[in-house]
Formats: structure tokens, sequence, C-alpha cells
């Protein structure tokens, strides 16, 4: 047995408003509180609160639900096509005039543009959502920060125009305002999970921590 | 063999000194209850669950070895848990790059065959300019320890998809595996992994440490022990020692036996008859090495132990199996 004289950082996971313990797996870097509702991201060894929403589910609905976080940002695109106006520029405009709100999935997921990103879907449709502020749901953490998220919804706006006009001979300016940690709801089917709005299926293993948020939710209820 | 390391931390709430082991992140103060997260970059472990119970394990090797035609006992099967380090993470980028575009160029030429002219069609490639952006996934997965096998027939990005994982605490899993460390941080390997990407920026880097379940079968034949590697997520059998039948083993023993028995002939005429073409003391050195090899591989079984057989030994086993 090997002693480590070095003391690391430590962080005391507590919510600074209601002071009720943080749920948290091994590779969160952002928390829901379970009690308030209210989202905290560790940012340069402390707690920093985002704004934090949940997604009611559809009503009737069919399965239990299983709220997954995703960053999301409040987004303004615009693609200037100038005077010479063709075909693909006017796309790429109209594309971009559509995208309000950017999404990216905060979860741990194995190669998630590989076996299915939900975030950029939810960003492609923009679906009319009645998200709540306070408590509500409880749901796992953030497994990558807010920055990192921020500059990836960037990235998924700036594809999403690409494929209507290549962006390289186009003017455009692209605004990602502050993240919000938001919980949407999804089915747990035991081996899949599905999205309620998209039917697109998951399998559940691809989810790092699903087996440790499985066990937290089934403690908590008990 | 793993060695449990620890860290001295103490609670920003209550200032209780405690301990937490290496890859642990989260804690609880054993004096106030809080929970403790350790902020700094380092690399969660956590364990791959084994989809494969002992008693499957052996199945699954009793039915590889029935198609082999390779008959044994199978022995109590061992879990051991070798350490995989995975670097994950989005690659993000917007990159300039010239594509070719197709264009067909037709000429005239005047075509002596049949007198008159000919549209000759020519095809050219242009270069057009394009801006690319890029949002992909990233992710390496290679072992951080020797493993007793070869891991070569090891898919892990196809084991890392099937398994569920969880949390990795040392001491609960050395009571019913063995586990392999760790030889090299994640830290080395990401850094190696993403040094010079261009253009390209990694976000979301994830590093962690997976421990992959595999289970080893001793196999008791009549050449002796050996051994079958069962992989616990898929079930399929990854590694194998097994005896294996040496070809054509007689004819170069035989075939060796010849220069040794020439040269203790040649040095045997010299020491009587004098008559020797070669030099006896080199002809008597070469005879006696030729023979004592032939004389060793005679007495020796005629088994031989192959620790990993190569792509083609496959076949041959499957051969001497039928």
């Amino acid at each position: 047995m090997a002693h480590n004289a070095r003391q690391p950082k430590v962080l005391a996971l507590r919510c600074q408003a209601c002071r009720s313990a943080l749920p948290a797996a091994s590779n969160d870097l952002a928390f829901r509180c379970p009690q308030c509702g209210r989202a905290w991201e560790i940012e340069a060894g402390a707690l920093r609160e985002r704004p934090s929403l949940y997604v009611v589910p559809p009503k009737p609905a069919k399965h239990q639900p299983l709220y997954l976080p995703y960053w999301s940002f409040s987004v303004s695109a615009k693609v200037d096509v100038g005077v010479v106006q063709n075909e693909g520029a006017l796309k790429a405009r109209d594309r971009a005039a559509k995208f309000k709100r950017g999404y990216v999935s905060a979860y741990s997921i194995f190669r998630p543009t590989y076996v299915g990103e939900w975030g950029i879907t939810y960003m492609r449709l923009q679906p009319e959502w009645e998200a709540v502020h306070g408590h509500g749901p409880e749901s796992p953490g953030a497994t990558i920060s807010s920055r990192d998220a921020k500059e990836i919804v960037r990235h998924y706006i700036l594809s999403e125009i690409d494929r209507a006009a290549d962006i390289g001979g186009l003017e455009y300016t692209i605004e990602v305002n502050d993240p919000e940690l938001w919980a949407i709801p999804c089915y747990d089917l035991g081996e899949l999970i599905r999205c309620p709005w998209t039917r697109a299926e998951l399998p559940a293993t691809v989810l790092d921590d699903l087996s440790e948020i499985r066990r937290n939710t089934e403690q908590r209820r008990a | 063999m793993n060695e449990l390391k620890l860290h001295a931390l103490t609670c920003p709430q209550c200032g209780a000194p405690g301990l937490v082991r290496e890859g642990t992140r989260i804690t609880d103060c054993e004096r106030c209850g809080a929970r403790l997260m350790l902020t700094e970059t380092f690399s969660p472990k956590y364990e791959a669950e084994s989809n494969l119970g002992a008693a499957q394990a052996v199945m699954a090797a009793r039915t590889w070895l029935t198609k082999r035609g390779r008959p044994g006992m199978l022995g109590r099967p061992e879990l051991v848990l070798i350490p995989y380090h995975e670097v994950s993470g989005r690659r993000i980028g917007v990159f300039d790059r010239k594509l070719p575009v197709r264009r067909e160029v037709h000429r005239t030429v005047y075509s002596p065959q049949s007198g008159g002219t000919e549209v000759e069609t020519k095809v050219v490639y242009d270069e057009k300019e394009d801006t690319k952006v890029m949002v992909a996934d990233v992710q390496h997965l290679a072992p951080a320890a020797r493993a007793p096998w070869e891991l070569s027939m090891f898919d892990a990005p196809s084991a890392r998809q099937m398994a569920r994982l969880r949390t990795f605490d040392l001491v609960e899993t050395q009571r019913r595996a063995t586990v392999y460390a760790e030889e090299q941080s994640t830290s080395a390997m990401a850094e190696q992994r993403f040094a010079d990407k261009g253009a390209a920026e990694m976000v979301a880097v994830s590093r962690r440490t997976l421990f992959f379940p595999f289970w080893s079968i001793p196999l008791q034949t009549e050449a002796g022990s050996y051994e079958v590697v069962v992989e616990a997520i898929s079930g399929n059998v990854i590694a194998w020692r097994l005896p294996e039948m040496f070809q054509a083993s007689s004819l170069n023993w035989a075939l060796l036996a010849i220069p040794g028995a020439l040269g203790l002939g040649q040095a045997l005429r010299a020491l009587f008859f004098d008559t020797s073409m070669i030099d006896p003391v080199i002809a008597f050195a070469i005879g006696a090495v030729a023979c004592a090899a032939a004389l060793y591989r005679s007495n020796k079984p005629d088994w031989f132990i192959r620790s990993w057989p190569e792509p083609d030994t496959i076949a041959r086993l499957e051969r001497h199996g039928s």
C-alpha cells in the first residue's frame, strides 16, 4: 500500500443555495440539485451556478421517463447573402435563421456522432418544448463542460449551414449565448433508450454511467 | 500486481482528514458525511461488467475445443481484469480544402483512317476551393498493461460498445479477480494521440481507465497443462496455449543426422587411416553438434508448444482436429 503525501484539491458537493448534497458520478462536471433544481458547474475549482430547466415529457407518458442532461444555448445565426444571390446561399440563410436554440448532449456517451447525437437532432427540429425552471425531476450530471459544449454547438450550426452552401463563400455571424443545463426526458426501456419525440433509439450500453444512474434512481425511490 | 495507492485529503467542510484511493473521484467525509469531489485532472477507473459467468466461460471454451477436436480437462476458471486506457473526445474545426471537379473537354481531330474528323473526349480534373466543417468523434483504446497473453485478437472497441460500465473498486475487485496494474498514465497517452493534429481542436476530452474482464481457463491434456482465454463480454476465445504438432519433425531431424554421421565418419577416418579430406577437428565438431541435436530432439515428445499460433495455424489445427 503506497501513500501519496501530496493532497489533491477537494470540493464539497453541496448546493450553494439549499445546502443539499449534489448527486454526482465519477465523470461529472455539472450537477442539478435534487432539492431545489438549481444547476452547478465546476469551474476553476469552484461551483458556479448555471440556469437550470427541465422539459415536461409528452403526455401520456408510455414508459418511465429517464432525464438526461443537455447543454442548451440560445443562438442566433445570420447569413448575409449579399447582392449576388444564388440558390445555395438563400437556402443557407433560411437554414441559419431557423436556429433559435442549440443543444449538446452532456451525458457520457460512447462515440456520440456515430451512435446518434440527439443534441444535433433537437437542434435541427427546434422543438416547441415546455421548459420549466426550478424544482423538478432528478437528472444525472453533465460530463462535458459548458465551454466545450459552446464550441461544439457553434460547429453544429456551421456544419448545418455548410450542408446548404459552402461556408467558405458566405458572410455569416453566429452568436451563442450563455449555457443552460436542461434535463430532457427519454424512455428507459431496459436494453434501449428511446426519445419520446423522434422515437430514435440508443442501445443502453452506449451510455457510460447508465448503470450508476439507474442504481441512484432506485436508491432515491426506495 | 496492482498496488493500492492512497491520497490524503482534508474535508473542506469540517476539516477532518481522510484518505482516498487513487482513481476514486468522489468520496464521502467520514466525519460530517459531506460528498467530496477531487477536482484535479485525473482519469476515473471503470470496470466493464462481465456478461459471462464462470460456468458459461467454461462452456464457451469447451465448445471451442470440441470444434477443433482437442480433448482435455478444463480446470477452474480465473477472472482476470486487464486495464485499457481510453481517451475520447470530439475533434472540431473548419478547414479549407481542394475538391476535384470532373470536366470533359471535347476536341475535333482529323482521323486518317476514315479521312474525316472525329470528336475526341478527354476528362480533366479541376480543383475547387471548399470549406469543410468538422465535428468528429475521437476514441483511442490501448492496453495499459502487459497481459500474460497476446491481446491482438481482442476487439476492444466492440467490447467497449457492448460493455456496461461501473465504477472500479480495487479492494472489492481483488476479492474475486486478478487485477493487472496500469503501466502508463492516460495523460501520457492523450498527449501522444492528440499532439499534432493541425487546425483541429479537441474538446470534451475524457480520459479514463477501463478494466476488461477475461476468463483464464486451465486445460490439462496428455501433453501437459495449457490455457484457454475467454473474453467475458462477448464470450469469444481470444487467446490460447495448446499443444501443437511440429510439422515434418522426423524428416528435419533425419536430415540433420546425415551431416552428423558424415562429420563423425570423417573424424574417425582421420584418426585411424590419416586420410581425411577436411580438418578432422572441424569434422568432429560438426558431427558432434548435429548428432547431439538429433538425439536431443528424438527424445522429446512430438509436441511443440506455440504460445500464439499464427493465423494459418488455426486452419492447421482444424485439419488435425477433423
